[in-house]
């Protein structure tokens, strides 16, 4: 027989419990065994195939006659022989056990895909967050009640007022009202305008329509339309909501972060409102706001040009020596964004500007007497 | 390769050891400090792997790799007798259990065992790893999905806790286990789980939602107290585990005196 001969373990009674190795051949249909001495035949019509044993590794014989119930487990070697003189009978049972075999290792390897998935997910969300975060933020913006601002706005408004004196009447307070009233006429937003006594050069705005000028930036400006480009760029930042839209980033990068790494932080919406005051937005935003200042400038009727030109006196005055204004910390002055603000200033229709009616040499007079800090008033 | 043949013999009773005699020549592989003593002669050698691989570095870095999954060190130390005459080395099972000496040729060559179950076996046995691939029972049989495969033709020798008892199915046998005591089987054995069958008894009957269900043909090797189950008991009367400690009831082991002699750790 030779060649068509295969080998396999062979289990059943008076046989040792471990199984005994066999030989086995095919012989018109009817499966023969020889096992040490003794010998077995089976009949094709009582035979079973299929797939059996330790992840249904092993292709198995069974049957059942006179003497009970036995098993023949194939060599994995001797498959190939087996299958070449397997009567067609059997055949398709033999390709099912194949099948069946396949299909538990695809399964297996399913479920490992899907659990490596699951494990990465916290990081695929990061990735997937930081690439997309921008459009993220925008969507929960759009959807965020301007209620929510104005108390995220109450919230950096309290955390301001301990570190720092605001002022929320005098002359001072009363002229950035003036100016910013005309600048946000029409606007959703209850805006509120503070000053607040730090020599830096700096401004800024939370949601909801806080401003906070610093007395070092009234003390720079040389007149009313100046402070009036600052505050167009800061007002442009409320209406575009970025500073929600930051603390959104800020939060969301945040939760899952310790999705991914466990918690490594304390309270999550206290510290991302805590930066807001010296947050930076990105230079998108910042291009935008600057855009939209210019706008706003021009529909309230103020001269616009007086923007860059404060932004270029700052960053030449103290530029070239000393260091720079905070407000260039978060607002860079590059040649870039001086050369985006002509050209914004260019492509807006031409007309002639009237001058903001308003003595700014008496508010900055009144900022001299007030030594820039006492808030007595 | 051919294996090396050893005689051996296993001393204890519920915290045993194996002592194996081999002759001039011969060597056993002991997974890292399993080894308890060695005569004069035995020469100790630490091997990367396995000590089977014949192959090149990479070979045998995959081994080692494997071995880590297994749970065993990324070592084994291989105890050659450089001797003349017959020398003894013995292995000590790590917790209460007993060591089963399985002979791999009379099972066919091949052995599949629960992670960490190997204690020694003749140079030449080769441990690998044999992954459980149908979900459920990696899930719920106990065993998890990364199991052992001992192949080889000599003497091999596992370790499990309580009482380690060998049990014979014959084709088409059916035995159900809690999930948790299957420490080693034959190939031919279908590993499967099976649910308890209700609800009541999956809540409340103890051995949870699944049995691990072992169908013949084939040997299979169960034991009784998985180390698992006897650590949480251990874990749950610790005192200072949480646990609570249940004073045995003699006057002197009571609290007064218990705690005047010494039982103030607390």
């Amino acid at each position: 027989m030779g060649a068509t001969e295969f080998s396999g373990r062979l289990f059943g009674p008076g046989l040792p419990g471990g199984g005994a190795a066999a030989m086995g051949c095919w012989d018109f249909g009817t499966l023969h065994l020889r096992c040490g001495a003794q010998e077995f035949q089976a009949d094709p019509a009582l035979l079973e195939l299929d797939p059996a044993g330790f992840n249904y590794g092993e292709t198995r014989l069974s049957w059942q006659d006179a003497g009970g119930h036995y098993a023949f487990f194939l060599d994995a070697a001797h498959r190939e022989a087996f299958s070449a003189t397997t009567p067609p009978v059997l055949a398709a049972r033999l390709a099912a056990a194949a099948q069946q075999r396949r299909r538990l290792e695809w399964r297996f390897r399913l479920g490992w895909m899907a659990l490596g998935i699951f494990l990465l997910l916290p990081f695929l969300l990061i990735g997937a967050f930081l690439i997309e975060a921008d459009a993220v933020a925008d969507w929960v913006v759009k959807r965020t009640p301007a209620e929510f601002e104005a108390q995220i706005g109450e919230l950096t408004l309290a955390q301001t007022r301990a570190q720092m004196k605001l002022e929320d009447s005098g002359t001072a307070v009363q002229a950035i009202r003036q100016i910013g009233e005309k600048l946000t006429l029409g606007s959703p937003h209850h805006y509120r305008w503070f000053v607040a006594h730090s020599p830096e050069i700096n401004a800024f705005a939370a949601p909801g329509g806080v401003v906070v000028v610093n007395t070092g930036l009234l003390r720079a400006t040389d007149s009313a339309e100046e402070l009036a480009g600052v505050l167009a760029h800061e007002i442009a930042h409320v209406e575009l909501r970025h500073g929600l839209k930051a603390v959104f980033k800020n939060l969301g990068l945040r939760a899952l972060l310790s999705l991914a790494l466990g918690d490594y932080s304390g309270t999550l919406a206290g510290e991302a409102t805590a930066s807001l005051t010296e947050m930076k937005f990105s230079r998108d935003a910042e291009n935008q706001a600057d855009h939209a200042g210019l706008q706003r400038l021009a529909q309230a009727g103020i001269d616009p040009r007086a923007m860059p030109r404060f932004f270029t006196k700052l960053a030449g005055k103290e530029g070239a020596t000393a260091k720079l204004p905070a407000l260039f910390s978060t607002h860079p002055l590059s040649d870039e964004r001086r050369a985006r603000l002509e050209a914004d200033i260019a492509a807006l229709p031409q007309r002639q500007y009237a001058p903001l009616e308003m003595d700014w040499g008496k508010v900055k007079a009144a900022l001299a007497e007030n030594g820039g800090e006492s808030v007595q008033n | 390769m051919a294996m090396d043949e050893v005689d051996y013999e296993i001393f204890g009773n519920e915290m045993q050891y194996v002592e194996v005699e081999l002759d001039p020549g011969e060597a056993a592989v002991g997974e890292a400090g399993a080894m308890m003593y060695m005569q004069d002669g035995i020469e100790m050698d630490t091997v990367f792997g396995d000590g089977s691989q014949q192959g090149g570095l990479f070979g045998k870095l995959l081994g080692a790799g494997k071995r880590l999954l297994t749970g065993e060190s990324l070592f084994t130390t291989v105890f050659y007798n450089q001797g003349v005459g017959k020398k003894r080395v013995a292995f000590a099972a790590p917790y209460p259990g007993k060591i089963v000496p399985v002979h791999l040729a009379e099972i066919g060559g091949t052995l599949i065992c629960q992670k960490d179950a190997f204690l020694c076996a003749a140079k030449g046995v080769s441990l690998g790893l044999a992954f459980q691939k149908k979900l459920g029972t990696g899930l719920f049989g106990g065993e998890g999905f990364i199991m052992e495969k001992l192949d080889g033709d000599g003497w091999a020798f596992i370790h499990a806790g309580g009482t380690l008892l060998e049990k014979t199915l014959a084709p088409g046998e059916t035995l159900r286990v809690d999930t948790g005591c299957v420490v080693a089987f034959q190939p031919s054995v279908d590993f499967d789980i099976q649910y308890v069958g209700k609800i009541k008894s999956a809540l409340f009957g103890g051995e949870g939602l699944f049995f691990a269900t072992l169908r013949g043909p084939g040997k299979v090797w169960l034991q009784s107290l998985p180390l698992s189950r006897l650590a949480n008991r251990i874990i749950a009367s610790s005192p200072a585990a949480g646990g609570r400690s249940k004073d045995e009831g003699s006057l002197l082991g009571g609290v007064a005196l218990g705690g005047l002699l010494g039982g103030s750790d607390d």
